[in-house]
């Protein structure tokens, strides 16, 4: 399909790598609007903190990089929408955001969707519970609202985030009762090797580790949350380890669980506009197939920062930069002979980060005997309440697919529309039917992304105004 | 939507309730966030079986911190405290 020739340049999430590419094509003196959901631009890494968060908080790298962003935006011709939220597209790529003056459409003839990540959960008894809650709003709590989510607080799940929210949960002075890594040991001291390419994450995660081991905290590697039990002082974390029946470790009066199992691209709008996907297996996700500029498969459409593949902060930044240059080629702006000399310097240091970041990945994935290990009473789709029970039944009468899955169950059907359950419920599936993954599939992406308040689809009309078609002769 | 916060006006004090329990809180934070620090995390209950809920995922995902604001839909971890605001439990139809 050729892009739509009428519309704006849009750049859809305000993270560091969409705020960089706004910046980068706003450079090239070409008009650019940039959609957000947050009030401030920041994205989840760089989340302007509140007042009492800048009180709270130490000041660190993540509030000053995004204090920079924030002031680069500001003084830029970059047109923002804050506080905005896209909850759909046309197949012309006009796009239905929902923002403080109500929903409005957006066509815009070049997109780059840099919505970030979201996290993959796995579903444990119990994790409905309130104080239960995901390691990334955990951080969001922490960092960005200077709140702990409780005074004790079990940190569970895999990969680096593990690490940095147990640091932030110290840093104010909440108490780690325990860190539950669903990975081995030997991955992250093979890891330690690759990080010595990437002085400044090393130095960062050096600091974590150094933190919890002196403050003598609980480190379980290959173990994962068996269950969550409310008792009369807090919560009861049984914590088994993976591929072994029973329980290993026990954790009372804990008044918090914070947990997360790797990130995943946000793929809502690259799949609904049809863009190919691939999946990564090492990742354990799907996520669009882009150039190495951040172009789809779709003319006119761009996959940046870790929208295209989960890369952290720093691989974000500069595939935001590349992609920004890339929409000024395709937009006339700039030579090809510009392009490879702007993108020359971006795209060396990128090789160097990206190499680190994809080592990293198999941290985040979450293997079949995890899912296996999943009790048949824990409820995976939490706003439908659908057990693993129901979806392993529902697989041995035959579905392979979690598209079926949702019809004959109601899995994914609720107002969060399969974000918390689909990891889960692909987990569970695959490992019951012993299927690769990718072949159960995604959830189709509906129109509204999420719940709309009426009112707002509606706006004001008499009930004159409603086109009444001619009812078919009987 | 949260609101800038006026210069010169951070995080004064207000007077809020939720559920009809009279609370005080900065104005201008996350309300999931004030509200977790008052020990309030259950914000409402899961229509399908009734168990208590709250937010989960504090980015506008999970929709588990829906509650209403006066009367309209808000999402805890999204909206800001602001003086005078009755929140309620949502209950889904």
């Amino acid at each position: 399909m050729s892009p739509p020739e009428r519309g704006a340049l849009v750049v859809v999430g305000g993270g560091v790598a969409g705020a960089t590419a706004a910046l980068t094509i706003s450079r090239h003196g070409l008009p650019v609007t940039l959609v957000d959901e947050q009030p401030q631009a920041g994205g989840q890494i760089f989340r302007a903190p509140t007042p009492h968060a800048r009180r709270q908080v130490p000041p660190n790298h993540e509030f000053s990089d995004g204090d920079r962003l924030r002031a680069l935006l500001a003084a830029s011709r970059v047109e923002t929408r804050p506080a905005t939220r896209v909850w759909g597209v046309s197949p012309r790529m006009e796009l239905d955001v929902l923002g403080p003056d109500g929903i409005d459409q957006l066509p815009a003839r070049a997109l780059v969707v840099a919505n970030g990540a979201t996290e993959r959960l796995l579903p444990f008894p119990g994790w409905t519970d309130p104080r239960v809650i995901g390691l990334a709003g955990a951080s969001i709590l922490l960092r960005n609202a200077g709140t702990l989510p409780g005074r004790r607080v079990v940190v569970a799940g895999a990969g680096p985030l593990l690490f940095s929210v147990a640091h932030q949960v110290m840093e104010p002075g909440g108490h780690v009762v325990a860190v539950i890594d669903a990975g081995r040991r030997g991955d992250w001291l093979r890891l330690g090797a690759t990080l010595m390419r990437d002085p400044a994450r090393l130095r960062m995660a050096a600091q974590w580790m150094t933190r919890l081991r002196l403050a003598g905290i609980p480190i379980h590697h290959q173990t994962h949350i068996a269950a969550v039990h409310a008792a009369p002082h807090g919560l009861s974390v049984a914590v088994a380890k993976t591929g072994r029946p029973g329980v290993a470790y026990q954790y009372d009066d804990v008044d918090a669980v914070a947990c997360g199992h790797g990130l995943k691209p946000t793929t809502l709008l690259t799949r609904t506009l049809g863009a190919r996907h691939r999946f990564d297996s090492a990742g354990g996700y799907w996520e669009p197939e882009t150039d190495s500029s951040g172009r789809t498969s779709r003319a006119g459409l761009y996959a940046t920062g870790d929208a295209a593949g989960i890369r952290g902060a720093a691989v974000a930044r500069l595939r935001g930069l590349i992609t920004g240059h890339a929409v000024a080629l395709d937009q006339g702006a700039i030579t090809a002979r510009d392009f490879a000399r702007l993108t020359r310097r971006p795209r060396m240091l990128l090789r160097r980060l990206d190499h680190v970041s994809r080592t990293m990945l198999p941290l985040l994935n979450a293997s079949a005997p995890l899912f296996r290990a999943i009790p048949d009473d824990a409820i995976v789709c939490r706003c439908e309440r659908v057990r693993a029970a129901t979806l392993r039944e529902t697989a041995a009468t035959g579905a392979r697919d979690l598209n079926q899955i949702k019809a004959w169950t109601r899995c994914g059907m609720g107002p969060c529309q399969g974000r918390m359950c689909e990891d889960g419920a692909r987990g569970v599936l695959a490992a019951s039917c012993d299927l690769p993954p990718e072949e159960a599939g995604s959830f189709t992406p509906r129109t509204p992304f999420f719940p709309l308040p009426l009112a707002a689809l509606t706006g004001t009309f008499a009930y004159s105004d409603i086109p009444l078609p001619k009812a078919a002769p009987l | 939507m949260p609101e800038p916060i006026p210069p010169g006006n951070e995080n004064r004090s207000v007077p809020f309730s939720f559920e009809g329990r009279a609370m005080q809180g900065p104005e201008g934070e996350p309300l999931a966030a004030v509200l977790r620090r008052a020990g309030i995390v259950a914000l409402g209950v899961s229509p399908r079986d009734g168990t208590p809920r709250g937010a989960f995922c504090f980015m506008g995902s999970c929709q588990e911190c829906r509650v209403l604001i006066d009367g309209t839909l808000a999402y805890a971890c999204r909206a800001t405290v602001r003086q005078d605001m009755q929140v309620t439990s949502y209950v889904a139809s």
